[in-house]
């Protein structure tokens, strides 16, 4: 396979190891192995409750694993003894439903974290925001609540809050699939611009576009197991698999 | 049990004779004679039965147990029982002899004593059973008290022969330090003890005093429920319960009663006939006998004897309970919110949990007018510590397991999206509480918390029943003075109704800004 190339050349981030999952007699996820290397930007694609939303949120351990191991750059995530807050500093995370804080506007919400976590002084994360809000095109709305912005504006700023962590790689679960179709666009673009960076990504997504067009590798899993694994040209013009066949007719009608 | 007879003998003999003349018969008899008709209960053996009004506690209300058929109503005050009568929902009221007088010039024209008494009985103090040398210091006081003739000018200046001699007579201390002497009674029981200008004063208070001279103590008067003086003088709360005590049998086994100092008799109290009524004004009209206009009723209720003051003084507690316990149950509340929070949400401090849980359970469980009777009377039984301090304690305490479920349901109800993205950033779970749910939460609870602190407010109300004189103690005390019930009673629902309108005012202002703040 063309991904065993890929593999080799960059440096392994986050090796998963037999990675298990159940809610109580339901097997969410069925021993699961891959290796994600920096700079890889991966789509993960399935059918609906096929368990890769579960599979993006066991990486950053927000679920539990109920088995295997998870090794973040080096370090046993799934240890007893390790840290899981200092984890997740290191790994953005952008949700389906945004998850602004509504409370704060929307430069409070970026500079919260980096300085309750005192990885910046004031000055320092306000700088940062600004920085990260222009990127997103959004500095104008810097004292702004949640509640005043669009679906779009809010994932993009979601987005710039999971940056000002300084992350190693960034999980993006379902990002547009709560938005309006015209807002689709402005946070796929936005991504784009990051996978262009060099950020290694891993996105749960039903956009085909950007499976194919800006992810260098996309994987399959359907009934909580990795049925497809490899570059895009690979997993859409010749797949292997009845299930990804089936799957794909029916998204890419 | 033959110990306790023979105590019980003791004191039947030694009634105190001189003060018999004083107070009884020499007083009663012209009244005897002119006791107008009444309807109802027309004598002692009339009483077979009907409805007998009885304050909770007293002889009265232990003997009345005994008539036949009767349907004993126990009041909290002598006062409610008599406006209970007034108001015909009883037919009588037994109650002491001197106290029965005061009620009855109050009411000349509705109320009279029966000629015929209903029991006789002795006054005693109460002191603990396991402070038998105080009992006999006690003892010894009386008896000098009595022979010196100061107890004889005391009785007589409160219950004199002639109007004339009213008053001419006053006790005051002369031992002005050193250890305390704390005597509970409950002043609502003139002439032997009640309030006047905001002091308590009576017999049993003028005695109190002269026993603590003779001790060389300093007296400090404790008012409280008359049920719950045997209680607080077993626990230690006060040394000496004086309160015109009868000695019964049943007391007795409770508590040591010191030799009688007086002796009364239980009368009972009837209407009077309507028919005698307008007979009895015909002949009195002529005298300055009006019916007091309104202004002249919150003159009586508010204005004499500085009467108002005890207005004031019982909203000052009241507003000093009401805050202080506030920010305790609202400190506490949330700090037991995140405890049930921090578990249901991660599984963390699984003990605390339990412990705070159990908390919510026997706080919600229990009466909270049990709760500050078992905080003063149990908890703190040997402490001598500030009442409005219990009540802002007991009160807090109670607040604090409503304000914790009013709080986690606030919490709850803050989208989980909330909390995972604080987590994903890398939060610890008590930045992500204070900085980001608990300002969404506080704002969507503010309305139930306001309705938790109207309800605290208005429940800081049974702060009596631990003889502390909040507002409406204080509305109670002028009701047992004025023998009132209308005026006092709206005052004290008015203020009320004035601070909770006030404090609506103030958390609908605070929901007005958090909303313009957030949008």
């Amino acid at each position: 396979m063309n991904a065993d190339n890929k593999k080799e050349s960059g440096e392994v981030l986050i090796k998963v190891e037999n990675l298990c999952k159940s809610f109580g007699d339901n097997v969410v996820l069925n021993d699961i192995s891959i290796d994600i290397h920096k700079g890889e930007v991966i789509s993960v694609i399935g059918p609906s409750g096929c368990g890769k939303s579960t599979f993006i949120r066991s990486l950053n351990l927000l679920e539990t694993p109920t088995g295997g191991r998870i090794i973040f750059d080096g370090e046993d995530i799934t240890d007893r003894g390790c840290d899981r807050r200092l984890v997740r500093e290191k790994m953005g995370m952008v949700f389906q439903q945004f998850n602004l804080f509504d409370n704060l506007t929307v430069k409070k919400n970026i500079m919260l974290a980096p300085v309750k976590l005192k990885l910046m002084n004031k000055s320092e994360a306000e700088e940062t925001t600004m920085k990260l809000l222009k990127n997103v095109g959004l500095e104008d709305k810097a004292n702004m609540y949640p509640s005043q912005l669009s679906g779009g504006q809010k994932q993009r700023v979601a987005i710039a809050r999971s940056l000002a962590m300084n992350p190693k790689v960034m999980l993006f679960d379902e990002p547009t699939s709560a938005l309006d179709p015209e807002m689709v666009n402005e946070v796929l673009n936005i991504m784009n611009d990051l996978a262009k960076k060099g950020m290694t990504m891993v996105v749960v997504t039903h956009e085909m576009g950007f499976a194919k067009g800006v992810s260098n590798r996309v994987i399959f899993i359907d009934g909580g197991k990795i049925k497809e694994d490899g570059t895009p040209e690979e997993v859409f013009s010749n797949p292997n698999d009845t299930r990804l066949r089936d799957f794909l007719k029916s998204v890419l009608k | 049990m033959l110990a306790v007879f023979a105590i019980f003998c003791t004191f039947s003999v030694c009634v105190y004779a001189e003060n018999t003349d004083t107070s009884g018969s020499a007083a009663e008899s012209p009244a005897a004679a002119s006791v107008p008709e009444t309807e109802g209960v027309k004598s002692a053996d009339d009483l077979t039965g009907k409805k007998i009004g009885v304050q909770l506690g007293t002889t009265g209300a232990i003997l009345a147990e005994d008539v036949k058929d009767a349907d004993v109503q126990k009041f909290n005050k002598g006062a409610d029982a008599i406006m209970a009568l007034n108001q015909k929902k009883i037919d009588c009221v037994i109650i002491d002899e001197q106290t029965a007088k005061a009620f009855v010039s109050a009411n000349k024209n509705t109320l009279a004593i029966l000629p015929d008494s209903f029991a006789d009985e002795d006054y005693a103090a109460v002191i603990s059973k396991d402070r038998s040398d105080l009992l006999k210091q006690v003892n010894t006081a009386i008896d000098e008290i009595k022979s010196s003739g100061t107890l004889n000018k005391i009785v007589s200046s409160y219950i004199p022969e002639k109007e004339s001699d009213r008053g001419n007579y006053h006790y005051t201390q002369v031992v002005s330090q050193g250890e305390k002497l704390i005597m509970a009674t409950n002043a609502q029981f003139p002439p032997y003890e009640y309030y006047e200008g905001g002091e308590i004063t009576g017999i049993d208070v003028e005695i109190g005093r002269a026993i603590a001279d003779k001790l060389g103590r300093v007296l400090v008067i404790e008012d409280m429920e008359f049920d719950s003086i045997i209680g607080a003088v077993k626990s230690g709360k006060a040394d000496i319960g004086i309160a015109g005590f009868t000695v019964t049998e049943d007391r007795a086994k409770q508590i040591s009663f010191s030799n009688s100092y007086a002796n009364s008799k239980q009368v009972i109290i009837a209407r009077i006939k309507a028919s005698a009524v307008s007979a009895a004004e015909s002949t009195v009209s002529s005298d300055e006998e009006e019916v007091p206009t309104f202004i002249d009723r919150l003159y009586t209720n508010f204005v004499k004897d500085d009467r108002w003051k005890y207005l004031t003084t019982g909203l000052w507690n009241t507003l000093q309970i009401t805050f202080f316990a506030m920010v305790i149950g609202v400190f506490l509340g949330f700090l037991l919110a995140i405890i049930r929070v921090a578990h249901d949400k991660n599984g963390r401090v699984p003990v605390l949990n339990v412990i705070a849980k159990l908390y919510i359970t026997v706080i919600r469980g229990t009466p909270a007018m049990v709760q500050l009777l078992i905080i003063y009377y149990v908890i703190f039984a040997s402490v001598d510590i500030n009442k409005v301090l219990v009540a802002i304690i007991a009160f807090g305490l109670n607040s604090a397991a409503y304000v914790s479920e009013v709080v986690r349901s606030g919490i709850m109800s803050i989208d989980n999206g909330q909390f995972e993205a604080g987590k994903s950033l890398g939060l610890k779970f008590s930045t992500t509480m204070i900085h980001v749910i608990l300002p969404q939460a506080f704002k969507n609870i503010l309305p139930a918390l306001g309705n938790e602190f109207i309800s605290l407010l208005k429940e800081t109300s049974i702060s009596g029943y631990i003889g502390l004189m909040d507002l409406t103690r204080g509305g109670d005390i002028i009701r047992s003075v004025t023998y009132e019930a209308f005026i006092p009673l709206i005052a004290v629902a008015l203020v009320y109704l004035f601070l909770v309108v006030l404090l609506s005012a103030g958390v609908s202002r605070l929901e007005r800004r958090l909303k313009k703040n957030e949008r």
